[in-house]
């Protein structure tokens, strides 16, 4: 925020004194409007600070060229420039062939011819760094990733200019309206709420994340999976799964990361796959979500890519991206620390953890299967809870009855049940098939199911029959077996 | 008031740069005791992040260099003084710097390396494509040109680029618009390979004369692997092989190299363009037995007069248990067979495991090429067209990343330790997210750019090859 405020403070001085220099009235009007616009523009999280950095840089070369009393000199200064400028402000050069046409706006042919040429140079300047037309007149903006536009960022320019030009109030007034409509189409809460929550998962912040308002929650597809991880670490999923809507199926459990889905997506699902020990797709995941992230770079994933080496053992791997994260600010202590770990041999006991529940097998699966997956991993280590839970807890979502049946049986019954207490959405499960008294006394004879839900489950038909379900039933598997509107689902 | 500014916005701007960290002191890239082409760029390197002063003692004089900050970046003019005075020679080098010292040799072999390398430029993220791009390399120096960029081609995959025999030369586009770019002396024009009777061409490779094409024809699919240190498998589910005329914009096939027995791919051309190599392995099905899959080394006869294959296909190494081949590459001497073996499959990249294997045509003898691989993926090899160098991709510093690695191959099979592609700034390698994937070696440089690939991929209508009997 800090640097938010001090590049924008420059920025609002440069255009005053260009406006004072170029004789403008009202340049103190000019001055919050493009602050206010710019500030707009970083509102959006993929608008780089480098394009508004550009911008102050442009607006002080401009009132420079102010002092050039010459006009062959500023000609040639602004020659000189524009390639400097494009290079280092990118499009807002464009800004710079404006204020020329101002300064010589007693002889307009001439200004503008030479506005013309700057932009041209700009245009050929953009062809040799490979850049279409439009990526040149946007760079350093990414096309396809500032909301909803990346064009709008055109709006700064061309509002200046007819402001500038025409020197009448109502301009400025319309221009604020505009952009103000804009603000308002263009706000984006549930983007900025789903960030909220990845970040809160980033700083293991659970607690904020499971306290998350409902304003916050609607709309925002990332609370619910983080919701469900966050209980999945600490083993208590299944006892808590159905305590909120689960609408989305397998979606509050591994998000959807096929193609055209969020690059949040891709970012996001890391987490659950390390946490249940599928660090082949996790790195894969990791990989994607660099590839499609604006930019290309995102230094979350890199250090995502290096726990997951180290928690692989592949240290070479690590030793990649470690190189990388230890030339940065935010990374920098901990890539030193992890590479002395690595060094030293001493790998942080939670990475261990997660390493025991990675498989040391090989089954290929095909991607995005994770039910495939997941039984890869619990088939090489049954005693991997987190990865257990997601598979039973996937197929009790997906109503495969038959499925869950053979985990439990194959990892609960005699294993896991050992351990733990068998979490009441199980047993609720279990008694969920049963069709006759034989079949219901065999099935809690073989899976010791408790008493108060064998007497839950009575409560349960009895209020079935009446058609007058209590609140207190709403969050057992039978009615979420029997139930296809989840509207009633509450936090 | 205005320094005042002036200042802050300094601070700003410096802000942005972190100092990079003080690292160890070992060479990197290791550039020592390898034998090097007479026409390579600087060998620069990095020793720490200190002064450095590098010895060169050679058969006709002492070359005396100094590095800064680490960092020992040979003058260009002076390099290649050194390396024509040196032709044919073994140079001593001694590498000073504080807490630092080492000597070591390069050989300078008189056989220069082509002038020109491509290579595509991607994250190891294969099965989305953003920021593909198809670069080539001056060997000599370090100038690059951009052939192909897929972010001004609606972000279509771009595949493999094989260069550039006789004026000929070909890479896929994949997407709404796409097809099989072919470039013919000097013209490029797009083509839809798919004829009624064979599918969409993936793999291959161009005769010496540049007139016929040969390619695999797969369906490529891809799967995860459970264990924690592997990634992805990438298998066809069938593949044949078709031969393609790019003067008449015919395809050819033969019924020994067609149907579902058998999985046919990675085909070349011998050096005389009267046989094709190529890999083939009995189907099974995939990915369920996919560790099944062990590629033979087989050939069939081709005609070039004709442009027919043969109806007979002969084994000439059989993979057996725990041993497939791929990517043959046939030298141009027609002395040699290079291909990458790996444990099972049809695609190395993600098998660390795979290997270079050199086979003699003459003796059929193998060589496993101790001196050449590593640890970590050694495949994508290309021949120079004197056949005394050989550049293949290598993951083999960080298991993940490719880098082009240049080994020299001497008329009696003698082979030089390997070296990583000189770089202006070798620190590229330890930064860089993309892989360095399919390196070609040629030796005239290619004739169109990336705009005029962009405009082929979009405004150009493809041109059907027919299918011939």
């Amino acid at each position: 925020m800090i640097i938010i405020v001090a590049v924008l403070a420059l920025l609002c001085c440069g255009v005053r004194k260009l406006g004072k220099r170029l004789q403008l009235e009202g340049s103190m009007s000019l001055v919050l409007f493009v602050a206010f616009l710019e500030l707009t523009f970083l509102k959006f999280p993929n608008y780089p600070l480098a394009q508004t950095l550009g911008l102050v840089l442009v607006t002080w070369a401009a009132y420079g060229l102010t002092f050039v009393g010459n006009d062959r000199i500023r000609s040639v200064a602004f020659a000189v420039s524009i390639p400097v400028m494009y290079v280092l402000a990118g499009s807002y050069t464009t800004f710079l062939a404006l204020v020329l046409c101002l300064i010589d706006r007693r002889k307009p042919v001439r200004g503008i011819s030479l506005a013309l040429a700057g932009l041209l140079a700009m245009v050929i300047l953009g062809r040799l760094y490979n850049l279409t037309f439009s990526q040149t007149m946007l760079y350093p903006v990414l096309q396809n990733y500032i909301v909803p536009d990346c064009r709008i960022i055109l709006l700064q320019p061309v509002f200046i200019i007819i402001s500038l030009v025409l020197k009448e109030r109502i301009w400025y007034a319309l221009s604020y309206g505009i952009i103000s409509v804009f603000i308002c189409k263009a706000d984006d809460r549930s983007l900025e709420h789903a960030v909220k929550t990845g970040t809160y998962a980033y700083q293991g912040q659970w607690d904020k994340i499971r306290s998350m308002k409902d304003k916050e929650i609607t709309g925002n597809p990332y609370w619910l999976y983080y919701r469900n991880l966050s209980y999945a670490i600490e083993g208590r999923l299944p006892d808590r799964l159905l305590s909120v809507e689960q609408n989305r199926i397998s979606e509050g459990l591994f998000l959807n990361t096929a193609k055209n889905s969020s690059y949040l997506a891709s970012m996001y699902n890391v987490d659950a796959l390390i946490e249940a020990g599928d660090l082949s797709q996790a790195t894969d995941c990791a990989l994607l979500a660099q590839t499609v992230l604006p930019g290309h770079y995102s230094s979350r994933m890199l250090r995502k890519l290096a726990e997951i080496s180290v928690i692989a053992g592949d240290y070479a791997v690590a030793g990649k991206y470690l190189d990388i994260l230890a030339q940065t600010w935010g990374h920098h202590a901990w890539a030193e620390n992890m590479r002395n770990c690595i060094g030293r041999d001493s790998i942080p006991l939670e990475y261990l953890i997660l390493r025991d529940r990675a498989s040391d097998s090989d089954r290929m699966f095909s991607q995005y299967d994770m039910n495939g997956s997941l039984n890869s991993i619990v088939k090489d280590n049954p005693l991997n809870k987190v990865a257990v839970d997601y598979l039973l807890c996937m197929c009790l979502l997906e109503k495969r009855m038959n499925s869950f049946i053979a985990g439990y049986d194959r990892y609960y019954l005699n294993g896991l049940d050992q351990l733990v207490e068998v979490p009441a959405l199980y047993q609720e499960a279990l008694m969920a098939p049963v069709n006759s008294d034989e079949s219901f006394r065999e099935t809690v004879e073989k899976y010791h199911l408790s008493q108060a839900v064998v007497e839950k489950y009575f409560d349960f038909q009895k209020a079935r029959e009446r058609e007058n379900i209590p609140q207190e039933y709403m969050n057992t598997y039978w009615f979420y077996l029997m139930s296809t509107d989840f509207s009633r689902f509450r936090k | 008031m205005k320094t005042r500014f002036l200042l802050a916005f300094a601070l700003l701007l410096t802000a942005c740069k972190y100092e990079p960290v003080q690292q160890d002191t070992e060479m990197f890239p290791d550039y020592s005791d390898v034998t090097i082409p007479c026409n390579i760029a600087p060998l620069n390197f990095r020793v720490g992040y200190r002064k450095v002063a590098v010895t060169v003692n050679g058969a006709n004089g002492e070359y005396r260099f100094k590095g800064r900050k680490g960092l020992v970046s040979f003058p260009q003019g002076r390099w290649h003084r050194m390396l024509e005075a040196e032709k044919g020679g073994k140079l001593t080098v001694m590498v000073q710097s504080d807490g630092f010292e080492r000597e070591f040799t390069w050989t300078v072999a008189s056989d220069s390396i082509d002038r020109y390398i491509s290579y595509r430029l991607i994250e190891p993220a294969y099965e989305v494509w953003k920021g593909i791009q198809i670069e080539e390399r001056d060997m000599q120096g370090f100038r690059t040109r951009l052939l192909g960029d897929n972010r001004i081609a609606d972000d279509c995959c771009m595949n493999c680029h094989t260069s550039n025999r006789a004026g000929t030369s070909f890479m896929h586009l994949r997407g709404s618009e796409g097809g099989t770019v072919l470039s013919r002396n000097g013209r490029i024009k797009k083509l839809n390979t798919r004829t009624e009777f064979t599918g969409n061409t993936v793999y291959g490779d161009i005769s010496a004369d540049g007139r016929y094409g040969v390619f695999t024809t797969a369906d490529i699919a891809f799967a995860i692997h459970g264990q924690r240190n592997l990634r992805m498998e990438v298998y066809d589910t069938q593949s044949d092989l078709v031969v393609l005329d790019f003067d008449s914009l015919t395809a050819t096939d033969s019924p020994a190299v067609r149907g579902v027995e058998y999985q046919e791919t990675f085909p070349c051309f011998s050096a005389d363009g009267k046989t094709i190599f190529f890999c083939r392995a009995r189907h099974v099905e995939q990915p369920d037995s996919t560790t099944d899959m062990h590629y033979d080394i087989a050939v069939i006869e081709f005609d070039p007069e004709t442009g027919k294959m043969g109806d007979r296909v002969i084994t000439i190494i059989q993979a057996g248990e725990n041993l497939s081949f791929s990517h043959l590459k046939a030298s141009p001497d027609g002395h040699w067979l290079m291909a990458t073996a790996q444990q099972y499959g049809t695609f190395p990249v993600w098998h660390p495991e795979s290997e270079l294997v050199l086979v003699d045509l003459r003796t059929r003898k193998t060589d496993t090429m101790r001196r050449v691989n590593a640890y970590g993926a050694d495949t994508y090899h290309s021949w120079s067209s004197n056949s005394r160098w050989v550049v293949f991709a290598s993951k083999r510093d960080d298991l993940v990343y490719g880098r082009p690695y240049i080994a020299y191959i001497g008329p009696d099979g003698t082979l030089g330790k390997p070296f990583v592609l000189p770089q202006k700034d070798p620190d590229l390698y330890r930064t860089t997210l993309k892989s360095f994937n399919i390196p070609e070696l040629y030796p005239i440089p290619e004739t169109f750019g990336t705009h005029d690939v962009a405009s082929v991929y979009k405004n150009v209508d493809a041109c059907n090859v027919r299918y011939r009997q």
